[in-house]
Order: structure tokens, then sequence, then C-alpha cells
């Protein structure tokens, strides 16, 4: 179906769903909503999500975010494990197993958000702890105000070390950090002047790392008149984030980059369904929370111009497998093999962040996905052992082959497949029974249909 | 086990005793060794006299027990295969009217060789019985069920028969069996087949058990002994290709500084063997063979010294050691000759480590004369560390470690050695500060009559409160006691050591051996304990777990840990013999 989106109403479209006979909230709706505000899920989570209005369960993603004691515990556990290595390729591994595990799935997925917005990568800053810190700050404001957010962000030690404006001296502004702060964090491209970033780089004079901590050195700081964005005066760096954040582009830069991220690859949001959020979002304070509410519990992220309409990332593909199956796996492999499809979290490929949308798929990651499922369903470690795939099917009343089939397919896929893919499925699952198991083989046929890489 | 490879061991097992009987026991002389059948052109022989006792010692031994309760076993039970193994198994048991232990006790009672002769290039399998009577009714049972077996399959055995001297004689493919007595007797090669048979009718006295070189063999083997091996070295080296004439330039510096120097002799040496002791105290496995201090090269003198009389000190065991070594070896030879004993890529390893030392040393040739200050007897220990009162506790608890020398002249390298420490934590010092590492503060401390030069690192906002860095493992520190210098990863070790060398002599007293080596396994399961939830947290990244199951993991590892007491490792060599001694000992707990 054609999208078609400058026709629709903005009214409509950001309106609360309700569920109707047309439009009725089931399985398909709820495993959507559960594919984009979470990292997918099983079937538990599937029918607590079904057990409540859409609304209800999109208020409870973005406010109930609260993670048990008990696995607070174990996520420190594992941070102070990983730390102690030294090296920040592990983190990844230990971010894989808290976004597997969290049940504040949607504070993840905002975290991740913002680590693609404010990419920062490991392979230049080096130090583990910084990233680790990066990290925990993003998370913290991951669902609060991006006014803060991008404040804390600026003297971050991890992201100047990155954007090499460790020592920013007054003789010499260093324009990097500046120019993505107005390019890529706040404004977007072409709403700004090469002199706009040569003043904002004068205003961050003098913020410095000293022993890994962010320090102010007023000596270094350049303290005269700068002109930015139409506004003059002696501003320092804070003043000079505000002054980016008060023009009119940066909420419906944010905005249209969050309906990218939540609702649809392409096209680019119309401004007519950007502005009437960008206004709410600006009024609000930059306040995240409802602005994510609001999108996701809308007529428009229900409709068929949102469902199926994004590719699934290679870390939204394999971590909706795991949970969609309430399984786990070796996370240092599975980082390995994120690496591979071009997704290695603290490893963003350069400043802009990843791409995602269709650069997530060619041929060769497409082969690359089916490998690594299949590599998922052999392997003897976490729960993809033999036979269990069966045995978690049996204790939620799946009896029959063919209800194995729809049972998977209503848990990984989108869309609903060709009925001859489903035949083929079908047969492939008797067959597997016959020889009993094991039945990761059909999961791996399953994750070769084009449908699976939708998301 | 698959039910297929438990159909082909039957088969196999009732082809070897499917060989006529015959009234032959009367014929056979008695044969206490299974080696008085065998030519004495035999080259490989080895033999378990007793497999029953062995089998018991494994099967019964408590760590056994402990392994049959994890759940990992009961689940492997629980499994199709298994399921089929053990059905088979137990029909199998029916049958013969015994157990399988029952069966294998009858059987072997009278032990079991192989041998290799290769003057009919002939391989030997001996078993002898607990009598004849026995040996036919397994033979009768065995064959029941495989007739049953291939005639259900529509098939036929293929055993052809024949006959030599009044004895049948049975072959399957290549393999000959022949029941003669008590002795289940199989072979590869028909030649090889009747010269045992001659053996065992005749009584021929030239046979391998009094071969001057098995006799010798005989005399070097411990006692008890649960099986053992033994090769003609002498023999294999004429027959080209098989032994290499001496051993090659190694590439591998650890095994040559371990082992090096008796494989170097092992070229000169007649035969070597190999014995295993098995008992519910311990697993004890040795290696010897005839040594003369006249078979050592010149090359490896570093390893035996020159009359080949090197012995190694006494080891050091600490409060908490895990592994202590104690060698007689002279590194500056070793490193100045490593054109003689490595291959050229490690030799230019050895001459670029030689150039980066002697710089790191100011200017010091790091071979001749900074290994050469050191007399040819090290001691190394490796100790866990309690962290005690410390201030900083990092989440990762390396195990602290140090080496003792004895200085040849205990007044000159004193000084020398203190500069060159100076240098080396400057050194690191600056390397650390440009990868962003702590620094180190020097220390000098005053010490039970000497003084202990330390290095500890400074704590930094690293260490938080989620976990102090790697670094805090450290402290490294030098000491002088009399001609000792002790060189030790932490404060604490070094104050141990310097205690330790002043309050004994023993340090002084030189042991038998040339390499002694201690393992401590309940001080590697403190260890392990020390670093649980390091270890808990890794499993479950690394393996997929939850906590709970990591947790049960972790503590199967310590708890296996707990049913060892220690592992030893020890070389000696005189002018009769040299021998490499391998034993783990168990816990009381675990017999």
């Amino acid at each position: 179906m054609p999208l078609e989106l400058n026709a629709i109403d903005p009214d409509w479209a950001w309106r609360t769903f309700e569920p109707s006979d047309e439009s009725p909230w089931n399985d398909r709706l709820a495993a959507h909503l559960l594919r984009r505000a979470a990292f997918g899920g099983g079937r538990r989570e599937l029918d607590a999500v079904l057990a409540v209005t859409p609304a209800e369960a999109v208020r409870r993603l973005v406010y109930e975010t609260r993670e048990p004691p008990e696995l607070e515990q174990t996520l420190r556990d594992l941070s102070i494990a990983v730390l102690a290595t030294g090296n920040p390729r592990n983190l990844t591994a230990w971010w894989l197993y808290r976004l597997s595990e969290t049940p504040a799935q949607l504070r993840e997925k905002m975290t991740l958000f913002w680590h693609g917005h404010f990419a920062t990568g490991a392979d230049k800053v080096t130090d583990i702890r910084l990233m680790f810190e990066q990290n925990q700050l993003l998370r913290r404001h991951a669902l609060g105000s991006f006014s803060e957010l991008v404040h804390d962000v600026s003297k971050d030690p991890a992201m100047l070390l990155y954007l090499d404006s460790a020592t920013n001296r007054k003789a010499h502004p260093n324009e990097n950090f500046a120019r993505e702060v107005m390019e890529l964090f706040c404004l977007g491209e072409g709403l700004y002047t090469e002199k706009d970033v040569q003043e904002l780089a004068r205003c961050f004079t003098g913020w410095e790392i000293r022993n890994e901590q962010f320090r102010f050195n007023r000596f270094q700081h350049d303290d005269g008149e700068k002109s930015i964005l139409g506004r003059t005066g002696p501003f320092g760096g804070e003043a000079g984030i505000d002054i980016v954040l008060e023009q009119e582009s940066c909420p419906r830069f944010l905005v249209a980059k969050l309906m990218r991220y939540f609702l649809f690859d392409e096209p680019e949001p119309p401004a007519a369904l950007v502005d009437p959020l960008a206004r709410d979002f600006r009024a609000s304070g930059f306040q995240t929370a409802p602005l994510i509410e609001r999108m996701l519990s809308s007529n428009l992220f229900f409709s068929d111009h949102c469902l199926a309409r994004k590719i699934r990332s290679p870390l939204e593909f394999v971590l909706g497998i795991l949970r969609g199956l309430e399984s786990r796996t070796d996370a240092y492999a599975l980082r390995d093999e994120l690496e591979h499809l071009g997704q290695m979290l603290f490893y963003p490929p350069n400043v802009k962040g990843w791409d995602g949308g269709r650069a997530w798929i060619d041929s060769s990651t497409l082969l690359a996905r089916a490998n690594l499922v299949r590599q998922l369903v052999d392997q003897q470690k976490g729960r993809f052992a033999e036979g269990e795939i069966r045995a978690l099917a049996l204790g939620y009343g799946v009896k029959s082959t063919s209800e194995l089939v729809d049972w998977l397919l209503g848990l990984l896929v989108a869309v609903p497949i060709p009925d001859s893919a489903r035949a083929e499925l079908i047969q492939l699952t008797q067959a597997t029974m016959n020889r009993g198991g094991p039945f990761g083989e059909v999961v791996h046929a399953l994750s070769t249909l084009p449908e699976f890489h939708l998301g | 086990m698959s039910i297929g490879l438990l159909r082909r061991s039957l088969f196999a097992a009732a082809m070897l005793l499917s060989a006529s009987t015959g009234a032959l026991a009367d014929k056979g002389k008695t044969f206490d060794s299974p080696a008085r059948l065998l030519p004495a052109t035999t080259v490989f022989y080895a033999e378990v006299p007793r497999p029953t006792e062995v089998i018991a010692a494994i099967y019964d031994h408590a760590i056994a027990d402990r392994l049959r309760a994890a759940p990992e076993y009961k689940a492997a039970l629980a499994t199709p295969q298994a399921f089929v193994f053990n059905a088979g198994l137990k029909l199998v048991e029916n049958r013969l009217g015994m157990t399988w232990r029952e069966a294998v006790a009858a059987l072997t009672a009278g032990g079991v060789a192989v041998a290799f002769d290769p003057a009919t290039q002939g391989g030997a399998l001996l078993i002898r019985a607990r009598d004849e009577a026995t040996l036919q009714q397994l033979r009768d049972s065995l064959l029941g069920i495989v007739r049953d077996e291939t005639e259900k399959r529509g098939q036929e055995i293929p055993l052809k028969s024949a006959e030599y001297r009044g004895i049948p004689v049975q072959q399957l493919g290549d393999l000959k069996f022949a029941l003669a007595g008590p002795w289940l007797i199989a072979v590869n090669k028909d030649e090889l087949g009747r010269n045992i048979l001659d053996r065992y009718l005749d009584g021929t006295p030239d046979s391998l058990a009094a071969h001057p070189q098995m006799l010798a063999a005989k005399e070097m083997l411990p006692s008890p002994v649960s099986g053992w091996v033994w090769a003609n070295l002498q023999q294999l080296r004429h027959l080209g290709g098989v032994l290499p004439q001496t051993l090659q330039k190694t590439d591998n510096p650890v095994a040559e500084l371990m082992i090096g120097g008796l494989l170097g002799t092992l070229g000169e040496s007649p035969f070597a063997l190999a014995a295993v002791d098995v008992n519910p105290n311990h697993l004890e496995l040795s290696f010897l063979s005839p040594h003369k201090p006249a078979w050592i090269d010149p090359a490896r003198e570093y390893y035996f010294g020159t009359k080949g009389t090197g012995r190694a000190p006494r080891l050091l065991d600490l409060e908490g050691t895990l592994l202590s070594l104690s060698a007689y070896r002279d590194l500056s030879a070793m490193w100045l000759r490593s054109g003689d004993l490595f291959v050229d890529r490690i030799d230019a390893g050895f001459a670029e480590a030689n150039a980066n030392l002697s710089t790191l040393f100011g200017g010091k040739d790091f071979g001749e004369d900074i290994l050469g200050a050191f007399a040819p007897e090290m001691q190394l220990v490796v100790s866990r560390q309690s962290f005690d009162g410390a201030e900083t506790i990092p989440a990762i608890r390396v195990p602290a470690f140090a080496a003792v020398f004895r200085l040849r002249e205990s007044d000159s390298g004193r000084d020398e050695f203190r500069r060159m420490f100076v240098n080396l934590i400057g050194f690191l010092n600056i390397v650390g500060a440009m990868n962003g590492n702590p620094q180190m503060d020097l220390r000098t401390i005053a010490h039970s009559g000497t003084e202990i030069h330390t290095a500890t690192f400074v704590r930094d906002r690293r260490d938080d409160a989620l976990a102090a860095s790697i670094h805090h493992n450290f402290s490294p520190s030098i000491a002088f006691t009399e001609n000792r210098f002790v060189i030790a990863s932490t404060t604490p070790l070094a104050r141990q050591l310097v205690d330790r060398l002043a309050s004994s002599n023993d340090g002084d007293a030189p042991s038998e051996e040339n390499t002694s080596l201690k393992i401590s396994f309940p001080a590697i399961a403190r260890i392990v304990d020390d670093n649980r939830r390091q270890l808990i947290a890794q499993n479950m990244l690394a393996e997929g777990r939850n906590r709970e199951d990591a947790e049960r993991q972790i503590g199967l590892l310590i708890e296996g840990l707990s049913l060892l007491r220690d592992l030893e490792f020890r070389i000696t060599a005189d002018d009769q013999r040299a021998s490499i001694r391998l034993k783990l000992s168990f816990e009381e707990s675990s017999k």
C-alpha cells in the first residue's frame, strides 16, 4: 500500500487509538507495540499488554520503568565484572544482557536512540569507565528532559574526548563539538551558518577534561561577545546551548527523528504531522516521555502507515527472537555477531550514528542474519538447546504443528506471510517433529523469510 | 555410547572369545606375565596386571559418586541414547548372568597386555581370564547374543575357522583370535600369532620377559603399579623415522625450560618406561628412562649442571600458596645458548629481547650481566592474597607471585638491582600515564633487619564503590636477605618470603630433585571463591545463564576443586636414571 502521509489528518493521526471491530486490539497490534516500544516480547508479555487498553499498555511502558531490586543488583554485579576487565568491548555484552532482561524496555530503547543520536565510539574514547558513565547518563535522561540531556552530554567526558573538545582553548576554539550540537544534536543540516559554528565554538572554550572529569578552565575561556543564530552577548557554553535549543527547528528536528525511530523508516515525516507534536514538545520543556507516549498510543502508530513499515535493526532482529522465545545466549558471541551485522553497541560507525532503515539490509547482511539465527538455534548455550522451543510452545497450550507455526509467526513476524510459505513451514515442522527435533530448524527457516526482517 | 556402538563392541568381544577353546589348557605352560608369550623382538609393550582394581579405584571413588550425583550426569542418563544403551547393557548382563563389572573381572583377572613386534609388523592383544571355564562361558554367552542379533537381520557372522598345532584359530577380517587355556590372544599377523602360540605350547625361553632391557625396566618399575608401558627406544631408532635421533631445536621456550633437558638425553636412552598407579588416595604417573651424565649435550648443561648434579632448592611453602616451583636452571646459560636450543625465529626473539631489556637495565647485558648474577637455582611461588585490612580491594583478585634467586655474589648485585627497580617503576609510570593508568609511589620499608623496596599504586577516582582497578592487585617489591634476591608482585608476599628465608635454613639445603612443582587445590578453590561474584557474572554473560544457574555452576567448580588436595610434579636425574613423576592426591573426604 503506498504511503500517503501528506493526506493524513494530523488530528486523527495523533488522537489516542481506540480499538474497534475494524481494528481490534489483538496479537498483531500488541506484538507491533512490543516490537517498536521494546525489543519484542514473549507470549507472557503479549498477554500482559492485551490485558489492558492500548493507551494503558503504552502508559505502563513509558512510566513504569522500575527494575526489580534483584535485577538491579544483578546488573550492578555484571557491570562491576565487566568494568574490571577494562575492555570496552565487554561493555557491549553487558548492555546486550540488560537489553534482553530488563522489563524497562522502552527506557532501554530510548537509551539506544540517544546512543545513536549522541554517537560516541569506544574505539576513540578507549576508556571503559567513561563509556559506561555516558551510557548511564543517557539512561538517566532517556525519557526525561531533552534540554537537560543536551546540557549534560555537552559536559560528558566521553563525548568531549570523542569530538576532540577535551582541550578547547580560546586561542584555538575546536569547532567539532559546536558543529555537531547544531547539525546532529539539535537542529539538522542547513539551519545555521559557518559563522554560527565558529561563534558557538568560542562559547565552549575552557571546557576541558581533567582526571577524566569535566572542568571549566576560566583562563582558557573566551568571554568576549559572540553572535549566534541572531543573538549577541558574552555567552558561555550553557547559554550557547540554550540559544540552539530555542530555535524553532529544534523540536521539529527531534520529533521527526523520533517518528522515524518509532513509526516508519520512510518517507520523511511531513511537517503537518510533525508540527503538532513539536509544539507540545517545546511547551512541555522538551519532556520526552509525554511525546513518546503520544506517538505510541496514536491512531497513526497502530495504522497500516506504521505496521511493518520499519526494517529491523540487527539488534531488534536478534533480541526479538531471544525475547520472543524466552531465550538467553552467550552475550560475548552475540556481540561479535552484531559487529559483523554492523550494529556494535558502543562502537557507532561515525559521529552520525547508525543510518538505519534500508541501510541495515543488503545481500551479505541478509545471509549473515540467517547464519546468526542458525548459530543461535544450534548452540547448546542458553535455552536454545534441542527440543526446548517445542517445550516452550507446549507450555502455552500449543498442540499441533500448524499451531506451533502460527504461534511462532504471531510472536516473531510483523505481517502475515503467504499461504504457500506457511504451508512449507508446517511441512518442515512436521518433518522435524517426526525425527524428534531440533525445532530450531523451524526458527531458522522462519528467519529466512523477507517478512521476518520487517519490524 | 549409542546402541550401535554397544552392538559393535559386543560383536568384537564375542569374536575375541569365539576362538575355539579346545582342551588345550593342559598343553600350555603356566605363564605369570604376558611378556613371556611375546618374542624378544617386541619394541612396544603395555600391561595392566589387575584391570579390576583399576576399574574399582576409578568407578568406586567418591569423586565418581559425586559426578554421578551431579544434575548434568543425571540429565545425560535421561537422554534417549543413554536409555537405549542402558537397556542394551542390561540385556547383555542378563544373558551373561553377571554384571558388566563381574564379567570384566572374570575376563581380565590375570591382566591385559598389548604389544607391537616390528619383526612381524604385528600387534597383539593378550588377556588372561580367571580360568578357562569362565572364558568359555563368557565366549558362549556373547556369541549367542551376537548370533541372535545377526540372525534377526538375516545375516551370518563373517567368521573363518582354522587350526594351528591343535589350537583352533578364528579369523574376522585381518584379526585372528585364539583361546589358549585362560589366555585370549588376538593378533593382526599370522606370524606373530604362531610365534605366541609356539611360546605358549613350548615355553621358548627367548621371550620378551627375558630381554635384558625388559629386565632392567622391571627393576626400574615403581611399586605398586596399576599399568605400565615400555618402549625399546634403541630398536625404534634403528627402524628409522620412528624416533628422531636427538631432540631437535625447539620453538617452545617454556617446554624447553621445564623438560628440555630430559628430552635431550632421551635421544641416547635405550628404553623408556611409563607407569600409572591409581588408588583411592592418588593418581600417579611416572615416566622413567636410563640416564647418564655423559649423555647431556653441552647446550643443556644449564638444565643439569656441568656434571649432571644440579639439584633444586626446596619448595617454598607459605600460607595460602597455590603453586610452588623450585628448579635447578642456569637461566643465563640458557639465554646465552639460545642459538643452540631454539629454532631461528625464537632465537631472534631472544636477541631482540636482550637488546630491549639491556636498554631497560641501564645498558647491562640482560643474559650475561643480569641473569648471570643469579646462581642456577630458582624458586617461584604463587599465593592467595587476603586483602585483610586493605584500603582498596580490586574487583578481580589475582594471586600474588614471587621469585627467589640466589646471588652469585651477595653484595655486588644489590645496588644494581635496586637502581634497576627504581628505573623500571619510573618507566612503568611514564607508560602508565600515557595510557591513562594509575601511578605508583616508591617506598622503602624496613622489615626483619632488611629493606624492602616497594611500589604501590595510588588510589584514584576510578577506584570507586563500583570496582577498584585490577592494578591494586600489585605492589611490586624487591628485597635482599643474605645472598637471596626476592622479587614479588606484592609487598605482603615479599615480607612473607623475607621472614620465611630468615627463619629457616631449609632454603639452603638442596632437595633430591632437579625440578619440583606443587599445586594446592584448596588454595585454588579459595581464589575461585574470592572471585565468585566476578565468575558468576562472567558465566551469565558467556554462557547465557540466569543468576541461579550461574551460581550453581561456580559452586560446582569450587566443590570439584575441594575434592582434590594437590598435584606434585617432580623431575629427578642421577647417574642411573631420570624420571618425571606426576602425582594427583585426593582429599580425605573424597576417598
